[in-house]
């Protein structure tokens, strides 16, 4: 009795609901279906090796590598972590420098840091993105990340003061595998 | 006359509890859409994946707890009143319920929202299911036990009701409305007697710094002793619509009374001892207890089984009534242009494709392949992300008119709603079935890993991954018009003094056919408790033997 | 009682079906060896140095004459202790049996694609042995919210032919 009859543009519009609103999902489901029954059916086990060739892993940096190794002062990263708490994500790194007689004059420096959202973090914004020191030839440092964010890449430079001039060279190192872990303190 | 000028304290009762709902479901709704274009990689300028798991916790506490149980409660306060046809026994005691519920919300929710603070010590990112030894705030255990205390006393006050009632009619059926809505509440009561006890006695003393330590995995059992009857506590209210509302509104009446019963009281006997199904892979829990959570799981088919048939029954009996013919033409004659009608049977048929998913859920070593996938929340998007949410929205546009006395606005909005929802969760739960087959994991903010590739049985990842984000989008843009319509209907709706047929017939098998057995209350819930002390008593003492917080690990904060 | 002949029908069918599916369960287990993790030990989590977790990796052991392998697995946040730093090494074709526990908080260990998935519980040492047919490479994934970083926690598996299996891996 309360029953309004529906009106012709209101059993179009039902038409096209229930086409695009059940026809598709009807549809996927079936897709699904026979995909299914497919593979299980009438493809062959896959070779599964097959597209792992493909797959070149890029060898990037990790803990005890050396940086600069075709230079005379080539240094170590001996540190290299995330550190995560419940309120911040915070990017740790030590670099050592090798060879000892050439390490007085030697000045080493974060420029700055590739990240895996694509942003960068500048060296030069502020001074704690810098690692500067010039003896002993052992830094650390660390820097807070965005929450949730891995550097990728890191671009270090040194430069070496000899009697009379300076050669900075930079070397752009791209990260492999950050240990991750739960910071303590 | 409608339901708000007959019963003008309890509708006021049930709107608010609804406004709670409504609100926890846009905040829960929209961390829904974030997430969707997070995981996915589409979009992830929202927030960082740090801050992702804040609002996962957020989505499934503000849903899955806090709108289900404010729309239960305004649901079953409409349900009781209209049909043992009395106001609240005493509203001071109703209202004291109600803000009780709302206080402990708030404080769970701000803790959780504290997350997105920076350098906020008050945070509870731990995810709806709250695994020690991550520790949330304080606030978040305290709010949640304030929820389930307060929705303790709102069945105290439905029980309440019903004796008042029992005292003046001592011959009459329980009405099937207040027995469904009973029938829920002493399973509610059976299985948070589980959660009670984790949060009361264990969480809120260890998370107050009272005890360091805490053994993991007796918390865990404690939780899914009451983490699966839940599923059902959200479930039941909307078998609820589809028994007693939905055959109306396809232009029936319900087949059976006795049936209707019968499915609630086995929902009563077996939810709760089913929660080991939750811990197939969990270590220190042994086989045997397992397969026996295995059996009860794989029983809890058939109530739903019937249900279906039940359903589909009265829906046809109601299509016959209107016109229909044929073996299958009858369901052509269903009135798929009312919004209430279309999203209620919607939501029925994706229950029926999320059962079929729940079926390898339960299946123990079948299960292994899936547990703790994305497959897991595919399957749960569709029973609760559907069957129970798209009832509940379809039936406000029912109710809505009947608790505020305005007639729907809208009405070509609220049509498309159901059908867009539909079509959303089809894509988004498919492609999240079919990713969680792969070995994608759920609750990560980023599947993507370093080391090695998922490999689909068929189709790609990207196509997956754009086939969430698309049926995300589309569940959001269907929730934004759910909302528009009851917002503009609750403040600009043609008032009237029949805004809706609120008529619920009788069913054709009615109560005269039902044993009175069924309805004895005191039977069903001793038997209940034997069930759950068989499945639970045995491995809960193996658990605390050695110390109940032994062998303990120490509190990480989230 | 009334119940309709149809729907008398319908029960006895519904019951079928549930037939069904416990049997398959029980198919699994009985005839294709699909069992599911169950009630091993317990392990003070605090204290993991003083147990064979205090060194973890592939163990060789001899077990009815047949040479096997032994994986102690720790799951920390957010790694695989072995699995992310340098993969777990297997040989292919050779029963293994995993051990894994965690010392903070739960974990989940699952080779990605298969039905090799455990939580891992502090206090709780899960067990599970199982042999791998081909040789290839597996992801493990931690698929069980464990912290702020949870998303990067993942391993490999190695599953090498018996010939180049390197033993000088093992540990003691």
């Amino acid at each position: 009795m309360y029953e309004e009859k529906s009106d012709n543009s209101t059993k179009k519009l039902v038409k096209i609901l229930v086409i695009v609103g059940i026809g598709i999902p009807v549809l996927v489901e079936l897709m699904t279906l026979f995909n299914l029954i497919n593979v299980q059916i009438f493809e062959d086990e896959k070779d599964v090796n097959s597209n792992d060739t493909n797959v070149t892993e890029v060898r990037g940096f990790g803990e005890g590598d050396t940086l600069f190794a075709n230079q005379e002062s080539a240094v170590l990263i001996d540190q290299l972590r995330v550190k995560v708490s419940a309120q911040e994500w915070r990017f740790a790194l030590g670099i050592t420098s090798m060879d000892s007689t050439s390490q007085e004059k030697l000045q080493i420096r974060v420029d700055s840091l590739r990240l895996q959202s694509k942003k960068i973090l500048l060296g030069i914004d502020s001074s704690s993105w810098e690692v500067r020191q010039t003896v002993p030839a052992q830094i650390y440092g660390e820097w807070a990340l965005p929450n949730g964010d891995i550097p990728t890449k890191l671009f270090v430079s040194i430069e070496q003061q000899e009697a009379d001039s300076t050669t900075r060279v930079s070397q752009e190192i791209p990260l492999h595998k950050i240990p991750v872990r739960y910071n303590q303190e | 006359m409608t339901f708000i000028h007959k019963y003008p304290k309890a509708a006021k009762v049930a709107k608010a509890n609804f406004i709670v709902a409504f609100i926890a479901l846009a905040i829960g709704g929209f961390f829904g859409f974030v997430q969707a274009l997070h995981r996915t990689n589409v979009f992830r300028g929202f927030f960082n994946s740090g801050e992702y798991y804040t609002l996962l916790t957020g989505h499934g506490v503000l849903l899955a707890l806090i709108f289900t149980t404010f729309f239960i409660a305004g649901l079953f306060v409409w349900g009781v009143t209209r049909s043992l046809d009395r106001e609240p026994e005493n509203l001071a005691y109703t209202w004291s319920w109600f803000w009780l519920m709302t206080i402990g919300t708030i404080m769970a929710t701000v803790a959780i929202l504290g997350g997105l603070v920076p350098d906020s010590s008050i945070r509870a990112a731990v995810l709806y299911t709250f695994y020690p030894p991550l520790q949330a705030h304080p606030l978040f255990y305290i709010g949640l036990a304030l929820v389930v205390v307060g929705s303790w006393m709102a069945g105290a006050d439905w029980f309440w009701s019903y004796r008042k009632w029992r005292g003046e009619n001592p011959n009459e059926r329980i009405p099937i409305l207040s027995f469904m809505t009973l029938f829920t509440m002493l399973m509610w009561y059976v299985c948070t007697i589980g959660l009670a006890l984790e949060v009361v006695g264990l969480l809120i003393p260890w998370s107050l710094g009272l005890v360091t330590e805490i053994e993991p995995l007796l918390p865990r059992t404690l939780f899914w002793f009451f983490g699966h009857a839940v599923v059902y506590f959200w479930l039941l209210p909307a078998y609820y619509v589809w028994y007693a509302i939905l055959p109306k509104l396809s232009g029936g009446r319900l087949f059976s009374d006795s049936m209707t019963r019968i499915v609630f009281i086995i929902f009563l006997l077996l939810s709760t001892p089913v929660g080991y199904h939750h811990q197939y892979a969990d270590p220190g829990i042994s086989v045997g207890f397992k397969f026996y959570a295995m059996a009860s799981t794989l029983l809890l088919l058939l109530p739903s089984l019937i249900t279906l048939f039940t359903v589909v029954a009265s829906m046809e009996h109601g299509a016959r009534q209107r016109g229909g013919k044929g073996y299958l033409k009858w369901i052509g004659k269903l009135p798929w242009d009312r919004p209430a009608f279309v999203g209620c049977a919607l939501a029925g048929i994706m229950f029926a494709a999320g059962g079929f998913s729940g079926m390898i859920n339960a299946s123990m070593n079948i299960n292994l392949l899936i547990h703790n996938t994305i497959w897991v929340p595919g399957h749960f998007h569709l029973t609760v992300g559907t069957a129970v949410a798209l009832t509940f929205m379809a039936i406000t546009y029912w109710l809505l008119p009947q608790l505020t006395g305005r007639k729907l606005k809208h009405k070509t909005l609220a049509l498309i709603q159901p059908y867009a929802w539909f079509l959303g969760m089809t894509l988004m739960s498919n492609a999240m079935h079919r990713a969680g087959l792969a070995g994608v994991p759920r609750r990560t903010a980023e599947p993507e890993y370093m080391g090695f590739e998922f490999e689909p049985i068929f189709g790609t990842m990207t196509e997956m991954k754009w086939q969430i984000a698309i049926g995300g989008t589309i569940l959001t843009i269907s929730l934004i018009l759910f909302l528009w319509v009851v917002v503009a209907s609750w403040l600009a709706g043609e008032k009237s003094d029949k805004p809706v047929d609120d008529h619920i017939p009788e069913p054709l098998s009615g109560v005269e056919h039902t044993p009175a057995i069924l309805d004895n209350m005191k039977l069903w819930f001793t038997l209940a408790l034997v069930l759950v002390i068989l499945a639970y008593a045995f491995p809960l003492w193996e658990m605390v033997a050695d110390g109940i917080f032994s062998p303990g690990a120490l509190p990480r904060p989230s | 009682m009334h119940i309709h002949k149809f729907e008398q029908f319908w029960i006895k069918l519904s019951f079928v079906l549930i037939a069904f599916f416990v049997a398959t369960v029980v198919y699994g287990f009985v005839a294709m060896d699909l069992k599911v993790i169950g009630d091993h030990a317990t392990i003070d989590p605090q204290n993991l140095a003083d147990t064979k977790f205090g060194n973890p990796g592939v163990r060789e052991v001899t077990r009815n004459g047949q040479t096997e392998y032994e994986v102690y697995v720790q799951t920390i946040q957010f790694a695989f202790n072995p699995g992310t730093a340098q993969p777990i090494e297997v040989p292919v074709d050779t029963r293994v049996t995993f051990y894994i526990t965690s010392p903070d908080v739960l974990h989940g260990f699952d080779v990605a694609g298969t039905n090799l998935n455990t939580m891992a519980i502090p206090g709780q040492v899960a067990k599970f042995t199982t042999i791998f047919p081909e040789v290839r490479e597996y992801g493990i994934v931690c698929n069980e919210y464990c912290g702020p970083a949870h998303h990067v926690m993942e391993g490999k598996i190695k599953v090498v032919p018996k010939s180049e299996f390197d033993k000088s891996n093992l540990v003691e």
